[in-house]
């Protein structure tokens, strides 16, 4: 989109001409401004923090420790196991996510009766409130009085402590993750299935292509930009998701679901080390960006091979 | 073999009552509970259907034994005062990115991608001690402060996206038709990109409705809360019956489907524009 | 008002320079063409003129006063876009209102609601509702104004646009290629109709087109650009009698002229490729050494022996060639052909850039793939330098020698 117009302006006197160079700055002034009170000076006050040893009741007074907080993360076992859980955590969300979104928005990509309906309902878990999906699942999940039990009770199945057994309270909170991110994910691909010409497609079924092959080899690369950007989306959110895990199992029981956001607050407000918590959440922030540094790598390198296609 | 067209659709029909099925019980549960008495929902025989003749009373019992009207209030009040500045900064923010040319505007554009990946629990205690120190605590302008911060770069990317699409030819006439600079703005721009920022509004509204840690954290005063918090304040405990529970749930998680829902189509678009080749 | 005066006028974006400078002065009132294919500068131009884009060097004065200083609404000018530019949002009416409304609007009337409210009002007002319905007339959209830009054709469109710039009176109009995106029926319309407007006005008017055709017929001064250079200015029938180069000789006229290359050694010009053709030069011509003839194609004639029966007016030349396409235009035809013998039957058709062309009358029953003779009638001919382009000046021509 060129601007040529627009910048350049017709007024030729110098000071007129650096009034108008300005005229961009005074129009993101508001949001630059805002975003280094808000998020920058923040950060660089969290990233202070982790260099002390500072108490909840105090938080503007504690005492400098240089690296000892990051020494003794990396020697942590608990912290290796925060972040095996939030590898896992992440991985599991994003896999079934997407998988499970993709495969939703093929389903839904052809018309049959009552189409909107279905689609309304499958994006309804997306649309509600974390809060309140995390309210209904607590409940489903409960041991004792849960629907799930019940249904799988009816039939057979072994009642689970789903949320109080260390051995599934990850299944449950990955599960729920999914449930609450697959809709996007199949609005996404969706959104991109539907740009697909049809003459692709057509072309594939005269050439004798059924609907699982035609899915592979011709509609999956036309999907593969979309289905790296989403990915991207839904690892970044799966890293942050805090309110679900947080309302499930607050990161038990034993530790079990303990992930990197998860242990950060804990660590601040349960107990009252803010410093630690400061130095996790840098940790965190830093895989983070090495996770998204990887996938502007691989995303840049596939995207050339698609060019040159 | 030869399939009938019809009987094709069956698999594909069937999968997907399947999946609604699925990604639709919970808050189907969410009705049933909220519409049946502590005693059916604790036997060993919670009844399967919602008892819909029960609606109206069901809210009136959660209006009782919880301050949810306040909550949503309060919920209302984060809400809004999320989208207006978001809205506001993301405007002139996303007009100046699509527009213009200058230096800083590749690191500004990358700082506000960066926002998004930023965990918000880091940044939750330095702000805590940050409002601690201005006296904000317990004070919903702190949620609104904060939560603005993550949903403004979201609402730049909508909004920017959607300036892009009007072509600047547009704008040149105005300005030769006589329109001030600053006034093509409002004159021109924002009434083409109407769409875009209606889409904006809700997911900066709802961003505010939604968010939890933050009103988790700050907000000390019960009847402070908000929604998000009230909510989430039942959660394991079992002393405030479950029907009345969910009733408040539902009030609060129905607002935020509906507007999803309805703009549900604009919002991927402006989420996913410019991301996704082709 | 206004006379139109580029002093040295240049423009460069950063270090591209996209317009070399130049100089001219345009008297009031004439319908200037800035004519030139597609990136030569002329868009540039006009937006200079209007204010949209600075100029890096030099002035453009409007009757003896400076507007590099000025904003586009302070230079009285209007501008037709290509694309319209009609605004999405407002009705016809609104569109054309637009200009009239922003002259009154003080600056807290653009936020949104006042916005809304006095533009109703004014809209009301005797003074702009009288106008609008004028110029609504004028351009025969007054069943029109309530609609939105998205449900008119594109002819309407073009009309709207044209409307919102009469509506301001203003002292010159500027258009950018606004015919371009019509189909050929309503082209030709349309040029009858701005230059019926051009007439009624009485107004400057600076147009813009890559199409030789409308630059001919509506312009009364041409300028004739290309990669930044003006190429020439002058009326119409300077241009296409004197072209100052090769690339407007070739440029203006359809067929473009034939430029036929060859030698000159020893005061003679022998045509390359032809045989026969050996002329009598002098002047620059004879100081040159490759050079091009040029001879448009109303002055080539088709025969089929090579016999120089009847008078010439003036020096003739004539070329062994053979027929490559005939085009069967009705009155007349066009015929498209090579120099040289027939060589080959199967000989693949040439492309339009590698053939000559001749107009010769509708019943000339020449057919592709036959022999001929041309007869280029030298009279009004045309030399210029093979490598610059640079037209070459001779005096006339001598009479040729068939070998």
């Amino acid at each position: 989109m060129s601007v040529s117009g627009l910048t350049a302006l017709s007024e030729r006197s110098p000071w007129a001409r650096r009034r108008a160079s300005l005229v961009p700055y005074i129009f993101i002034a508001g949001a630059a401004v805002y975003l280094l009170l808000v998020m920058a000076v923040p950060l660089g006050n969290g990233v202070g923090l982790s260099f002390t040893e500072t108490s909840l009741m105090a938080p503007t007074s504690g005492t400098a420790v240089g690296l000892q907080n990051y020494v003794r993360l990396v020697g942590d076992p608990s912290f290796h196991n925060t972040l095996w859980l939030t590898v896992v955590y992440t991985a599991g969300s994003v896999i079934g996510a997407v998988v499970i979104g993709t495969v939703a928005a093929a389903l839904i990509n052809s018309s049959f009766p009552g189409r909107w309906l279905a689609r309304a309902v499958l994006t309804l878990p997306w649309a509600i409130p974390g809060v309140a999906a995390a309210l209904v699942f607590t409940w489903i999940f409960n041991m004792d009085s849960g629907v799930l039990n019940r249904m799988l009770s009816a039939v057979g199945v072994e009642p689970e402590g789903w949320l109080i057994d260390p051995a599934w309270s990850m299944f449950a909170v990955t599960t729920v993750s999914i449930w609450k991110v697959f809709p996007f994910v199949m609005m996404v691909v969706l959104a991109a299935l539907q740009s697909v010409p049809d003459e692709v497609r057509e072309a594939a079924r005269v050439d004798g292509a059924d609907a699982l092959s035609t899915f592979r080899s011709v509609v999956l690369p036309y999907l593969m930009p979309t289905l790296r950007v989403v990915t991207l989306l839904v690892t970044i959110w799966s890293f942050r998701r805090f309110e679900i895990i947080w309302l499930l199992t607050q990161g038990g029981p034993v530790e079990s679901t303990n992930t990197v956001v998860i242990d950060v607050y804990r660590e601040a407000f349960t107990n009252s080390n803010l410093g630690f918590s400061a130095a996790t959440g840098v940790v965190g922030l830093l895989l983070s960006l090495v996770v998204t540094t990887l996938y502007y790598i691989v995303d840049t390198r596939s995207s050339a091979k698609e060019d040159v296609a | 073999m030869r399939v009938t067209a019809r009987a094709r659709r069956i698999p594909r029909v069937v999968a997907v009552v399947v999946a609604a099925a699925i990604a639709g019980f919970p808050i189907y549960w969410m009705l049933t509970t909220a519409t049946q008495t502590p005693s059916e929902i604790f036997g060993d025989t919670q009844p399967w259907w919602p008892n819909l003749g029960r609606l109206d009373d069901a809210f009136r019992s959660a209006a009782d034994g919880i301050p949810i009207f306040r909550w949503l209030t309060n919920t209302v009040f984060v809400a809004t005062g999320t989208m207006v500045i978001s809205l506001v900064l993301a405007t002139l923010a996303a007009y100046a990115l699509s527009r213009y040319k200058f230096r800083g505007k590749g690191t500004f554009g990358a700082s506000l991608f960066a926002t998004q990946m930023l965990p918000d629990t880091l940044l939750v205690v330095p702000l805590y001690a940050t409002f601690m120190a201005f006296g904000m605590l317990n004070n919903l302008w702190s949620l609104v402060l904060s939560n603005t911060a993550f949903s403004m770069p979201v609402a730049v990317w909508i909004l920017k996206s959607a300036i892009d699409g009007v072509p600047p030819e547009i704008e040149e006439s105005a300005r030769m038709d006589g329109c001030p600079r600053y006034a093509i703005l409002p004159q021109v721009v924002l009434p083409l990109i109407a769409p875009s920022l209606a889409a904006a509004a809700v997911i900066t509204f709802f961003d505010g409705w939604n968010e939890f840690i933050f009103a988790n954290t700050f907000i000390t005063d019960r009847l402070l809360w908000p929604a998000s918090k009230g909510i989430a304040s039942f959660v394991g405990q079992y002393i405030t019956p479950l029907n009345a529970v969910m009733s408040a749930a539902l009030l609060f998680a129905v607002p935020a489907a509906i507007f999803f829902l309805m703009a549900q189509r604009k919002i991927v678009s402006g989420l996913t524009a410019g991301s996704v080749k082709g | 008002m206004p006379q139109l005066t580029f002093e040295e006028v240049s423009k460069s974006f950063g270090n591209t320079r996209v317009i070399e400078g130049f100089s001219a002065e345009v008297p009031d009132k004439e319908f200037l063409v800035l004519l030139g294919p597609s990136g030569c500068g002329k868009s540039t131009m006009l937006r200079m003129i209007a204010g949209l884009t600075d100029i890096t060097e030099g002035r453009i004065v409007f009757d003896g006063v400076d507007v590099n200083g000025l904003e586009p609404k302070e230079r009285n000018v209007a501008f037709v876009f290509q694309s319209y530019a009609l605004y999405p949002h407002m009705s016809v009416r609104g569109n054309i209102a637009f200009p009239l409304l922003m002259e009154r609007f003080s600056w807290w009337k653009h936020i949104p609601l006042v916005n809304a409210i006095a533009k109703r009002r004014l809209l009301r007002g005797p003074a702009i509702a009288g106008r609008i319905e004028y110029v609504a007339e004028m351009m025969e959209l007054s069943d029109y104004l309530d609609r939105r830009p998205k449900t008119l054709s594109g002819g309407q469109r073009q009309r709207v646009a044209v409307a919102r710039a009469l509506v301001r009176d203003p002292a010159l109009y500027l258009l950018d290629e606004p015919l371009s995106n019509l189909d050929a029926k309503l082209r030709t319309q349309m040029r009858s109709e701005i230059i019926a407007l051009y007439r009624r006005v009485e107004k400057s008017f600076v147009y813009v087109t890559h199409d030789q055709v409308e630059a001919m017929t509506m312009g009364t001064r041409i300028i004739v650009l290309n990669e930044g250079l003006v190429q020439q200015y002058g009326t119409p029938q300077e241009i296409y009698r004197n072209p100052a180069n090769a690339f407007v000789a070739r440029f203006i006229g359809s067929p473009a002229m034939n430029l036929f290359p060859g030698v000159v050694e020893a005061g003679q010009f022998r045509v390359a490729e032809a045989e026969g053709a050996v002329l009598d030069v002098s002047g620059e011509v004879a100081e040159a050494r490759d050079v091009l003839l040029g001879v448009r194609a109303e002055k080539v004639s088709i025969e089929t022996e090579p016999a120089p029966t009847g008078e010439s007016r003036g020096p003739v030349a004539r070329v062994l060639a053979r027929v490559a396409v005939v085009e069967h235009l009705g009155a007349d035809s066009v015929v498209g052909f090579k120099l040289g013998p027939v060589v080959d039957s199967t000989e693949v058709a040439a492309a339009s850039r590698d053939l000559f062309f001749a107009r010769v009358p509708g019943d000339a029953t020449v057919v592709a793939g036959d022999q001929c003779w041309v007869r280029l009638d030298l009279a009004d001919a045309r030399w210029f330098e093979a490598g610059s382009g640079r037209s070459l000046r001779s005096q006339a021509v001598g009479s040729a020698r068939v070998r």
